[in-house]
């Protein structure tokens, strides 16, 4: 029995340690849709007031086939209706 | 012969991928959210979603027993391997994605995350390396005792 002792202990820890990890209100999933307004001119991707919320409230999907130009943002928004770049983000392309 | 080494590596293991499978089906959705987003493995999201958890779950199950503890030590390895492979691909070309990792890991950034995995494979791999030593040390002692006295 001594042999599954320390293997138990480790599996009892880590349900318990499941029990208490809460998931935080700003995960990304609680990111938002922004198309980006200056399409297809790259030059201001990484400026935040020039995207805006699709649809929904930035619920509704973006739309963008291809790799060639920037297109929208997947982020958190940054309380002014932008996307939040301090905070992970994903780019979405079109050609 | 019980070596004490590869039971606290094993237990770090069982706790590592035991926390992590669980919270993966916690927060199933947040997973599949992220695996969705990733370049290298959005068209496998779903079945990697499920499969991912299960098989960190299996190795937990290897680990536990002594018996299966060399197997579940180096499938350990085989996973960690895999993992850090993804998180340098991640770093390489998709730096800005956040880590599909559950709960507690992945608050890490992708870097810090390369670092844990490392430790932990390296940790894997010694545990292995000392039980196939013990394995060999072992047999060979049942060959010395098993041996019929010349008279």
């Amino acid at each position: 029995m001594k042999q599954y002792l320390l293997g138990a202990i480790a599996l009892v820890t880590a349900i318990t340690l499941n029990s208490f990890t809460v998931k935080p209100a700003n995960h990304p999933t609680a990111t938002k849709n922004y198309t980006y307004n200056a399409y297809p001119d790259d030059s201001h991707t990484s400026d935040p007031s020039f995207y805006t919320l699709t649809a929904n409230n930035g619920n509704d999907p973006l739309h963008c086939p291809g790799n060639t130009h920037t297109c929208g943002v997947v982020a958190q928004d940054d309380g002014t209706g932008h996307p939040d770049f301090t905070q992970t983000f994903t780019i979405e392309h079109r050609n | 012969m019980r070596n004490i080494k590869s039971e606290i590596i094993g237990s770090l293991l069982i706790l590592l991928f035991a926390y992590t499978a669980f919270q993966k089906y916690m927060e199933h959705d947040t997973f599949l959210w992220t695996l969705e987003r990733s370049t290298l493995l959005h068209s496998l999201a779903t079945p990697l979603s499920w499969m991912v958890p299960a098989t960190e779950l299996a190795v937990v199950c290897l680990l536990i027993f002594p018996s299966l503890r060399r197997i579940g030590l180096l499938c350990s390895v085989v996973l960690l391997t895999t993992f850090t492979l993804y998180i340098i691909y991640m770093l390489l070309f998709t730096p800005n994605l956040p880590c599909s990792c559950g709960g507690i890991v992945s608050y890490l950034s992708w870097k810090q995350h390369l670092v844990f995995n490392t430790i932990f494979l390296l940790l894997a791999l010694y545990g292995w390396y000392s039980m196939r030593n013990t394995h060999t040390t072992d047999k060979n002692i049942a060959i010395r005792r098993s041996r019929t006295p010349v008279i």
